[in-house]
């Protein structure tokens, strides 16, 4: 009995502790290693495209195998505490952007107070969109019935906590509530419920208004530059449109985080790579394609650029009152 | 049964009431972030108490039905109607203690499973569980006695599937370096070196099994099944039963444990934890 | 004509028929296993399929989603467990089946349904696809929140006489779906909130987990007796001679019809889901069965065909419905499509109406795709009934055990890219598995948890966003046809219960406790 104990022991210790030592590390990221970026919402969603276009050309420029994992819920948080949850070391990387700051503002997660910059990508602007089949031909005109019987304009959002929530109740604060602001459960149900006409106005990403251009009729542009679609070059801005003083968040934000903690040279080297991918024609002119506006920063810039979006928010969310408290 | 979900009922009112209530800004329309909630503990409320007095009722009308002096039949009726298999639970003769110590060990093992997955890893606990279960179940009851053979066999068992998993898993490492700097493409390929590893598994595992069962397993069964024919408890006291039992629930956890990660991890990218193994 | 026949040559390589085998194949694997679900096959897949050819890719991620819907129902009848939500309803009449010895019979039932909701699906997607996408478009929040509650109607047919106890259950179905944040306000509805906030309950019940748990884990624990008799079930009959014949399935034409209808247009509504549709044919088979049948047929839920074959003509019904609005309209119908969608908008392709104009060939390919993964799912389903029952000749001191490892990781596997989340869910799996144990050990009815925990959400949300937009007007569910309509239905739907009720009672002269 305690013969063939010792020699199984022998036979499954002795060739484990040879390979235990594991093949040389030489360079970071290690080639035979995956490198993760974890997309807190679900597969097929519009952040989930860009980050997957951006993921391909990161490949591009490292030996190392980056992949795409989405872990949604709880608007970004549930992927946001998993970051947050796994080791430092540079193998895990947030999509990270203005989702983190509402997700982090509202208390669902640590968030960026946790995490720190790799690079910031882009700025995708909402545009505000009422039916075809609607009067309004444009935000005045809308404005001006809006305020004839203050909240009978029903404007929807695709959830209180992401960054239409945070603009549409921004926009009803600038122009003293005249709209009734109404939550939807995300992008397709707020788009379901437009198309059906059960709300009035809705506020989208302009990919989702060039595809629905036959039954949405695009009111302005929250960005101060007009877009870069062909089809919707023609939408003003809000400057244009007569509103230069409304101060809201343009859109969503997108960028690239790491867990606090990781070490400098990892964050540098990850930092080259995803450069190298932003900065290729490729993704430029995925970015070009898809109206998003390039809004690069790099490593320190970046946490203080999140610093600048939390001042921002942080009086909207207050009044919609969603603050952690 | 009524009375815990009266209590459960009561828990879930007072929780939802101390729920925050919020609206959404601008007109009051919106029933609000307790409406709802509240309401449900109110249906569970009346539901419950409903049922208490029913079963109060039927009770009594028993225990008056009864002859005195009768009065076990006033225990309450709880026999499952449905979920009733179609063919008879009698055949099974079952112990119906030793079918609760069965039940309060899965559930203990599954709790400890579940609590430690994360920390300790998939290997160590996966193993682990399926072997204590495999080895309970096959032993038809929780004897203290069989705990040292359990003990030693399992402690084995869970050893020897982490060295022979940490072996494949480096054997891959190793395999995707090499295929690197030699650049043979295939040595770095996800679904070949998985092949390969199993092809690994399989070659240090095969051998010791065959060996075991000539060892420990053949000849025994017979000597096992007459013993579990005598009866439960006449389990056998010198221990072969359980050292074939052990034998066994090892060599089913073992590969196993492998193959569920290979399925769940290579095959679906679920992301087991390593724990300990990390 | 020569849309229809370039579409047709998109596909018909060798290449993209290889690819919808395997698609098959890896999504019967895949829906076998409890807890992974068709959304997570098709995600999976989508980097492989970004590489393929637009028409090639989405025929293989269809073949994945066919061939998961019906992986599902392999566990569903053998074992009792329903991996993921489309499989609900399978169990009530699959698993007596199972335990009956009739298993494969079973397996045959769910595969005919199948193939009959797949292809019926597929036909009215091809036919009336803008149409039925036009119509669902009129479902706004008031119309959802009745349709929520026509839902919540079936808590009285599937408690059968236990009326009051269905109603418990169902109420604790919604307690449970209650929990994590309210999506209106964004409010977090937590017990204990110091401890449980920004852990993964933050974020709700799941829903796969919670039925893991409930079916899955509560039978096995409820099976332990069994495990000195050294069987979970009696030995199978082997298919040889006890196939059924094709015309107990021509009998039930008017029954798959119905579930056909149901499930097309429940898919078709974005957001309502495979799960509310299986229920509500399985229902329709409870009230159709005793009028078709013959009078010593089996019951509903002791083992009818109909019983299996209504849900899953229902849910590959609900598969080419969740289409419809995606390809006409652009707006997933659930999950899964939602993906679909993101990989043709990957591959440049934007779906809508346009789609049926511009790309025309494109369509009449993905069709074809369906088609072929439709009948490759049936090549691949006869094969393997011979092999599937096998896995209960296993003796049981390994079956338990692996039933019940394969239910945790299953509920782990469902968020199993998210440790934190997923290692939660094993808990939730457990914790109602122990539940589900208790509650069948005491005669309570299982299923209304799950209706209350599917419906619960949908419910809530749709009701309150209905009252803001009518600014607090009750009458906006009474000036709604649509929603009108539904209210009456439940209503007549619980009317239909109860007196079925009382009269069952009646003729059994009662002893029973409800």
């Amino acid at each position: 009995m305690r013969k063939v104990f010792v020699v199984l022991i022998i036979m499954f210790v002795v060739p484990a502790m040879v390979y235990a030592a594991g093949p040389p590390e030489t360079e970071w990221p290690d080639p035979d290693e995956t490198i993760t970026v974890v997309v807190p919402f679900g597969a097929g969603g519009g952040t989930d495209l860009i980050f997957r276009e951006l993921v391909e050309e990161m490949n591009n420029h490292t030996e190392a195998e980056i992949i795409v994992d989405n872990i949604g819920g709880a608007g970004s948080a549930t992927g946001t505490n998993e970051v947050l949850s796994l080791p430092a070391d540079g193998y895990t990387v947030l999509a990270s952007g203005a989702h983190t700051v509402t997700a982090t503002l509202q208390g669902l997660t640590e968030g960026y107070r946790e995490l720190e910059g790799i690079i910031g990508l882009n700025w995708d602007p909402f545009i505000v969109a009422v039916h075809r089949d609607s009067p309004w031909e444009s935000f005045d005109e809308l404005l001006a019935d809006a305020a004839d019987d203050p909240e009978a304009l029903s404007f929807g959002n695709a959830g209180m906590g992401g960054a239409t929530g945070v603009l549409t109740v921004g926009m009803n604060l600038h122009f003293d509530g005249v709209f009734n602001v109404t939550p939807f459960d995300g992008g397709a149900d707020l788009i379901a419920n437009f198309l059906g006409q059960h709300v009035d106005i809705g506020v989208f990403s302009q990919t989702e208004v060039a595809e629905h251009m036959n039954d949405m009729r695009p009111l302005m542009i929250v960005h101060p530059e007009r877009s870069t679609i062909p089809e919707l070059s023609d939408v003003p801005t809000y400057e244009d449109a007569g509103y230069s003083d409304l101060d809201v968040p343009f859109g969503s934000y997108r960028s690239l985080s790491v867990r606090a903690g990781t070490p400098a040279d990892r964050k540098e080297a990850l930092a080259d790579i995803a450069t190298q991918a932003f900065e290729s024609e490729r993704f430029q002119d995925y970015m070009r394609r898809q109206g998003l506006l390039p809004e690069y920063s790099r490593l320190g810039e970046l946490d203080e650029y999140f610093q600048e979006l939390e001042d921002l928010f942080y009086p909207i969310l207050e009044a919609a009152d969603l603050l952690d408290d | 049964m009524p009375l815990v979900w009266l209590a459960f009922s009561i828990a879930y009112l007072v929780f939802s009431l101390s729920i925050e209530e919020r609206r959404m800004p601008g007109g009051d329309w919106d029933p609000g972030s307790t409406a709802l909630p509240v309401a449900t503990a109110v249906v569970m409320i009346a539901c419950s108490l409903y049922l208490t007095l029913k079963e109060y009722l039927t009770n009594r009308e028993r225990e008056k039905a009864a002859a005195p002096g009768d009065r076990r039949a006033a225990a309450p009726q709880t026999k499952p109607r449905r979920g009733a298999p179609a063919h008879s639970r009698s055949e099974t003769a079952a112990d119906p203690r030793a079918t609760l110590r069965l039940s309060m060990l899965t559930v203990a093992v599954l709790a400890i499973y579940v609590a430690g997955f994360r920390q300790l890893g998939f290997v160590l606990t996966t193993s682990a569980l399926l072997f204590t279960l495999t080895y309970y179940y096959q032993l038809g009851d929780v004897r203290l006695r069989a705990v040292h053979v359990l003990l030693r066999h399992g402690g084995l068992g869970v050893l020897a599937t982490m060295v022979v998993f940490y072996l494949g898993v480096t054997a891959l490492r190793w395999s995707r370096y090499f295929g690197r700097i030699w650049e043979v493409e295939i040595l770095r390929n996800r679904a070949f070196t998985a092949f390969l590893g199993v092809l690994l598994w399989a070659a240090v595992l095969l051998p010791v099994f065959l060996y075991v069962k000539r060892r420990y397993l053949d000849g025994v069964p017979r000597e096992a099944e007459q013993a579990q024919e005598r009866g439960p408890s006449e389990i056998n006291e010198r221990g072969v039963v359980y050292r074939a039992a052990a034998w066994r629930a090892l060599m089913i956890a073992v590969p196993t444990t492998l193959l569920l990660y290979l399925v769940f991890q290579q095959l679906f990218r679920v992301a087991l934890p390593l724990g300990v193994l990390a | 004509m020569i849309d229809v026949l370039s579409g047709v040559a998109l596909i018909t390589d060798p290449g993209t028929i290889i690819w919808i085998m395997f698609g098959v194949c890896f999504g019967i694997i895949l829906g076998a296993i409890p807890g992974l679900t068709a959304t997570m096959g098709i995600a999976l897949m989508l980097p492989v399929a970004i590489q393929l050819t637009t028409a090639t890719g989405m025929a293989m991620l269809l073949a994945v989603y066919s061939g998961a819907i019906i992986g599902a129902s392999i566990p569903a009848i053998l074992l009792g467990i329903p991996g993921n939500p489309n499989a609900i309803a399978t169990v009530y009449d699959g698993y007596p089946l199972t335990q009956q010895g009739r298993g494969a019979e079973a397996l045959i039932a769910a595969t005919v349904g199948s193939f009959v909701g797949g292809i019926g699906s597929l036909l009215l997607l091809g036919l009336f696809a803008p149409l039925i996408a036009r119509f669902t478009l009129r479902f706004g929040p008031a119309e959802r929140a009745a349709l929520a509650l026509v839902g919540l109607t079936i808590i009285a047919s599937v408690s059968e006489r236990r009326v009051a106890k269905g109603l418990l259950m169902g109420a604790f179905g919604l307690s449970l779906a209650f929990l994590g944040p309210d999506r209106i306000t964004q409010t977090m509805r937590l017990p204990f909130p110091s401890i449980t906030t920004g852990t993964p309950l933050a974020n709700g019940i799941q829903l796969v987990p919670a039925l893991i748990g409930l079916f899955g884990i509560s039978q096995a624990l409820y099976d332990i007796d069994r495990v000195r008799s050294g069987r979970l079930t009696p030995p199978q009959v082997s298919l040889r001679g006890s196939i059924p014949k094709p015309r107990i399935f021509l009998k039930m034409w008017r029954l798959m019809v119905e579930s056909l209808g149901i499930g097309t247009f429940i898919g078709a509504i974005p957001g309502a889901g495979a799960s509310i549709a299986v229920f509500l044919s399985y229902q329709r088979a409870q009230r159709t069965a005793p009028a078709n049948a013959a009078s010593d047929a089996p019951e509903l839920g002791s083992g009818a065909l109909e019983g299996v074959v209504a849900p899953e003509v229902a849910n590959n019904a609900c598969k080419g419905g969740s289409l419809i609005p995606a390809l006409s309209l652009g707006i997933p119908g659930d999950a899964a499509t939602a993906v679909l969608l993101g990989a043709l908008l990957i591959k440049g392709v934007v779906p809508g109406p346009q789609l049926f104009v511009d790309e025309l060939p494109l369509v009449y390919a993905i069709l074809f795709a369906l088609l072929l993964a439709n009948i490759f799912m049936v090549v691949f389903q006869v094969v393997g009934i011979r092999f599937f029952p096998k896995v209960l000749s296993i003796p049981i001191y390994i079956l338990l055990p692996l039933i019940l490892v394969f239910s945790l990781l299953g509920s782990y596997a469902v968020e199993g890219r998210a440790i934190m989340a997923a290692s939660f869910n094993m808990g939730v799996a457990l914790i109602l598995g122990v539940v589900g144990y208790f509650l069948k050990k005491h005669d309570y009815p299982i299923a209304p948890i799950v209706l209350g925990l599917i419906l619960g959400d949908m419910l809530e949300q749709n009701f309150r966003r209905a009252m803001r937009l009518a600014r607090g007007d009750y009458t906006v569910f009474l000036r709604s046809p649509i929603a009108l309509a539904f209210i009456l239905l439940a209503i007549a739907s619980i009317a239909y219960s109860v007196r079925r009720a009382r009269r069952a009672k009646a003729a059994a002269g009662e002893d029973d406790e409800e």
